[in-house]
């Protein structure tokens, strides 16, 4: 810690200290108890300075009266006899029996200072006569009413007592004036002893002071006490704020690097709590949607591979063989399609054709139509079709789900005997475009979907194709007819076997196969494809 | 990093900690704080007075040792050794108010019966606690011994008793105004008691070895009352005034009972610089001087053949011009026209400084002298200390043509020829600290009465029947001031009718002590260790 460090850093943590929630509450509450102590302090100490400058005041008038024959009698007694040391111990006793008489003197009818307390300690006075200069304390001397000096005022009041025993407030000539106030404090207080003396008491005030001051420390150690409190209740009501709100900073911070797990704990019942509550919600739901959108991207980048892969299990070139042009496509609707097509040459003269279509689309059909490829891949060329399909449909029907089946068409392609045999297990008829007059036929449909039953021996029907030059053979998945448009029309066999009779003269199969894909695309616009479409088209040459 | 952030949360803890510390101090202080310091100020008696370290030690100096410590010897020098280790059944404070002591409280039951129920806690210094029998074994001793000099002053009591466990009970010849101040110089010790060399009070201290030059005092940590401040307190006698006066300057001893007036001197502006006076450092010492309420006065033998005649008295009288020990006591004396000093009951305003006329004076002694005797010559015993006193004797006496032979004696000495009653001159101080002239006027001018106690130290044979009379009346008087009347009228006799003897001055008493100790002299002059702080 640098003193530089310091320098700079403390004006920003004072800013940081004082904007915190726990300092202004701190502050408020003691500014609150202070200001409460202060004017509950004032208040009281003024009432107990009020009711001690009374009591003072009525504790040294009956104690003058009481006191002053004796004093007087003592005087009158010891000092002419010039016997001090008795004089000196009676008075001592005196005192003693008052806390609030500084001092006293003895002062004749006549304004002579007879002795004085203060000046006369170890002896007696010897000297010169003392007269009073003071008229006016002469005045109160010679009355015979008791009478008092005001010690801020300077005023001279002088106290008669009624027939009730109730003390007047008057003057010199026993006219009222002005009563003391009860916070009035006096210099001194003159009491008649004889017809010869009186005795003035000097009234000390320094026991208030004591008692005022001893008031005042209690206040101030009472308002720390209550400021100590304060902080502390603040301290701890202000820390049951900014802990769960440090809390939940602290978790938001922990979330936000990815840790969801991560709950806020809050002991309070009150509005953070649902703060709380609603915070490991959010943590909660935020965790679920990531988790999901986490799970999401990976499932697409697993569908992406599994198109990939897909996409590598339809054939890279179709095969060339003699007397048939084809091409082929397929445009999935989702990334795994349910749809396939494949050429297989059983020999360089046989061409065994395919176009699946497994129910559905999607992973599971993705899934169907690799099984289903691997088994033709299997099965092909070691056995007729027919007997190729049943062992497929066999399979297909024990490792698959009930509900999982695939329509599928099969052809062979006889070069040497320009002969095209084929075999439906379900699927859509094919449509077969007639050079010779441009007539469009639909093949004869027939057989059953792999894998709907187990044995299909009786519905599969080995059938041919008669393809004379310039005949066409449009073979594919329900996505064509049943591209949408819109909510209501679809392209339906109509349109596919219009487009067929316009295209199919033309010179290749991959044109026909683009201008019936292009044909449909532009039916169903910019409508969202709900199945795949694969097409294959075979063109006799 | 981690340990800059750990020091800020250890200091913030402590920090914590300290000031709920302090808050609760401070409730504590606020709720329970009021009985807290009640209960000190309960025993703040006890605590005011023991501020002091356990190895301070307060020493006082004094002139001369006492000769021995019998507790009922009654001179300045046994007392200011013993005030401290004895009490009586009442003490007084410094104004001389009585105060309880080893009795708890007491009444009278009629004029001449008091009661004393004796405290129930008090230890004498050998751990026994006093019991009513060792009361009335003191008094009695006081009464009776041989060696007492309190027989005068309570010679009003008739007998003494036990009443109880706690009880006594004194009884008086006749009703007595003083007894309460006669018994606070009455010292209570052990029944059994052998040794009086080796004090056993029930004083704030006890006596723990005595030498020539010292006392040691060490705190009675079972007194019953307040203990004094300081655990060691040493009384050290130093003769040479020189030497006591510069103990005081380099701080050998903390206080000096009678610093002679020619060292005060230095803090009385008016004699400062007056011959004689040696200048004091005074920076570091205070000094506070009280009348000494002690008269000092020439003593004539009236079996002398020459003082027996009343005019060479008299003449003596009109002679002597006293306002000279003014100066020689830098101001701390003053003259005496009688027997007790002015503050004590029983002085008499009206008695005055007889006219001075050395002429009549001469002329009226040359008459007795031409009459009786070719020369006149005397001895004057006075104690070694007051040379100067002695020279002024010398002259007044030369005169008026008579001769002295100085014969500067020490205390002791002195005390003893004015017993045996053969002086023919001497000088004696009288301190009444009672605050009383009764009991100067029972000791020293009533005739000599050693049955009844009276004029045990009149050593001038004087005897007048009217002055008995009116001193033994007034011993039992309760009037203050018929009381007064009459030990005015007896003192109006010795001094102006009989001149009983010459009263010379009545002096002050001046302490000097460092600024470090605190100290109020008390208006009897004694030095009371238990009241310094």
């Amino acid at each position: 810690m640098s003193p530089a460090w310091t320098a700079t850093c403390m004006p920003l943590k004072f800013v940081k200290f004082m904007n915190s929630l726990k300092t202004k509450l701190i502050l408020a509450i003691s500014v609150l108890i202070f200001v409460l102590f202060g004017v509950a302090s004032f208040l009281f100490l003024a009432e107990k300075q009020r009711e001690l400058t009374q009591d003072i005041f009525v504790n040294g008038r009956s104690f003058a009266e009481l006191t002053a024959p004796e004093i007087v009698a003592n005087y009158n007694l010891y000092l002419p006899q010039k016997s001090f040391v008795y004089f000196n111990r009676e008075i001592q006793s005196v005192f003693e029996k008052s806390q609030d008489v500084a001092a006293l003197q003895v002062v004749s009818y006549k304004g002579e200072l007879a002795y004085d307390s203060t000046t006369e300690v170890e002896k007696q006075y010897e000297g010169p006569q003392r007269l009073l200069q003071d008229q006016e304390l002469l005045a109160q001397v010679k009355s015979r009413n008791p009478s008092v000096r005001t010690l801020d005022t300077g005023r001279t009041v002088f106290l008669k007592k009624t027939e009730s025993g109730d003390i007047q407030f008057v003057d010199a000539d026993e006219q009222p004036v002005a009563p003391l106030a009860a916070d009035e404090k006096i210099a001194y207080l003159v009491q008649p002893g004889s017809d010869d003396f009186a005795v003035v008491y000097n009234i000390s005030y320094a026991l208030l002071q004591e008692r005022v001051n001893q008031t005042m420390l209690r206040g101030v150690l009472l308002g720390v006490f209550g400021v100590g409190i304060g902080i502390f209740i603040a301290f701890f009501f202000a820390v049951g704020i900014t802990n769960p709100l440090k809390n939940l900073t602290a978790g938001a911070g922990i979330i936000a690097k990815g840790n969801f797990q991560h709950r806020v704990e809050v002991k309070t019942k009150d509005e953070l709590l649902t703060l709380a509550n609603a915070f490991n919600s959010m943590a909660q739901e935020l965790e679920i949607s990531t988790k999901a959108l986490v799970y999401k991207e990976r499932v697409a980048k697993e569908l992406e591979l599994a198109a990939k892969i897909q996409k590598e299990l339809l054939p890279k070139e179709i095969p060339k063989i003699e007397g048939m042009d084809i091409s082929a496509g397929l445009l999935p609707a989702e990334e795994i399609g349910g749809d396939c097509y494949d050429f297989i040459m059983t020999d360089p003269q046989n061409l065994l054709m395919y176009l699946g279509d497994v129910t559905g689309h999607g992973v599971p059909s993705g899934l169907v139509v690799s099984v289903a490829n691997a088994l033709i891949y299997n099965y092909a060329g070691k056995t007729d079709m027919k007997d190729l399909l049943m062992n497929v449909n066999r399979i297909l029907k024990e490792k698959t789900a009930s509900n999982m089946f695939m329509t599928l068409v099969m052809l062979t392609w006889s070069a040497m005997e320009k002969k095209l045999l084929y075999c439906s297990a379900g699927h859509e008829q094919m449509v077969h475009y007639h050079a010779a007059d441009g007539k469009v036929t639909l093949t004869p449909a027939g057989g059953l979907a792999l894998g709907m039953f187990p044995t299909i021996e009786k519905t599969l029907e080995v059938r041919d194709v008669p393809m004379e030059k310039g005949d066409a053979l449009i073979v594919y998945s329900d996505g064509i007819p049943e591209s949408w448009k819109s909510e209501t029309e679809m392209y339906g066999m109509g349109r596919l076997k219009r487009a067929v009779s316009e295209y199919c003269d033309l010179p290749s199969a991959f044109a026909i196969r683009n201008a019936l894909l292009a044909d449909v695309k532009e039916f169903s616009g910019k409508w969202k494809q709900m199945d795949d479409i694969t097409i294959m088209v075979l063109k006799r040459n | 990093m981690g340990g800059t952030n750990q020091f800020p949360q250890i200091a913030k803890k402590i920090g914590g900690i300290l000031g709920a510390g302090v808050i609760v101090l401070i409730g504590f202080y606020l709720f329970f704080g009021e009985q807290i310091l009640y209960s000190l100020r309960g025993q703040q008696v006890d605590l005011r007075n023991a501020p002091r370290g356990e190895n301070e030690v307060l020493t006082i100096g004094y002139a001369f040792a006492p000769q021995g410590l019998n507790p009922v010897l009654f001179d300045p020098l046994t007392r200011s050794a013993l005030v401290d280790v004895y009490q009586g059944l009442v003490k007084t404070d410094r104004s001389l108010k009585i105060e309880p002591a080893i009795a708890i409280s007491w009444g009278r039951l009629d004029d001449l019966t008091w009661e004393f129920r004796l405290r129930p806690d008090v230890q004498f210094h050998d751990g026994q606690t006093v019991t009513p029998r060792d009361v009335v074994t003191s008094i009695e001793y006081a009464l009776q011994s041989d060696e007492s000099q309190l027989k005068n002053l309570l010679n009003t009591i008739s007998s003494v008793e036990e009443n109880g466990p706690d009880m006594v009970r004194i009884k008086t010849m006749v009703p007595d105004p003083l007894l309460l101040t006669k018994l606070s110089v009455t010292y209570i010790f052990p029944e059994r008691y052998d040794d009086f060399d080796k004090p056993v009070g029930t004083g704030p201290y006890r006596l723990l070895s005595r030498s020539e030059s010292t006392i040691k005092l060490n705190r009675f940590e079972d007194y019953w009352g307040a203990l004094p401040a300081f655990k060691n307190v040493d009384l050290l006698f130093i003769p040479e005034r020189r030497d006591r006066i510069k103990a005081l300057e380099d701080g050998t001893i903390q206080l000096l009972a009678n610093l002679p007036p020619t060292a005060g001197c230095s803090f009385n502006s008016n004699f400062k610089d007056a011959e004689g006076c040696s200048a004091m450092k005074t920076a570091s010492i205070s000094v506070k001087s009280v009348p000494s309420l002690e008269v000092s006065f020439l003593a004539m033998n009236l079996y002398n053949d020459l003082f027996s005649d009343k005019t060479v008295r008299v003449a003596i009288g009109k002679s002597f011009d006293r306002s000279v020990f003014v100066d020689l006591a830098y101001g701390f004396a003053r003259p005496a026209y009688q027997f007790v000093s002015s503050g004590v009951f029983g002085f008499d305003p009206d008695l005055t400084a007889p006219d001075f006329d050395l002429a009549s004076a001469q002329a009226d002694v040359a008459k007795v002298l031409g009459d009786s005797f070719e020369t006149a010559s005397v001895t004057f015993d006075y104690p070694q200390s007051l040379e100067s006193v002695g020279q002024y004797v010398r002259e007044q006496f030369r005169d008026l043509g008579i001769d002295v032979e100085l014969n500067p004696v020490s205390d002791s000495e002195l005390q003893k020829k004015i017993l045996s009653g053969e002086s023919d001159l001497y000088y004696l101080g009288w301190r009444s600290e009672l605050g009383d002239a009764s009991d100067f006027l029972q000791a020293v001018a009533h005739s000599a009465n050693p049955a009844k106690g009276y004029g045990q130290f009149n050593g001038t044979h004087y005897a007048n029947k009217k002055v008995d009379q009116l001193i033994e009346e007034s011993a039992k008087n309760l009037d203050p001031q018929t009381r007064l009347e009459q030990m005015q009228e007896a003192m109006k006799i010795i001094v102006q009718d009989d001149v009983m003897a010459l009263p010379l001055f009545e002096s002050e008493t001046i302490f000097a002590f460092l600024n470090g100790i605190q100290f109020e002299p008390r208006v009897d002059g004694y030095v009371y260790a238990s009241e310094i702080r």
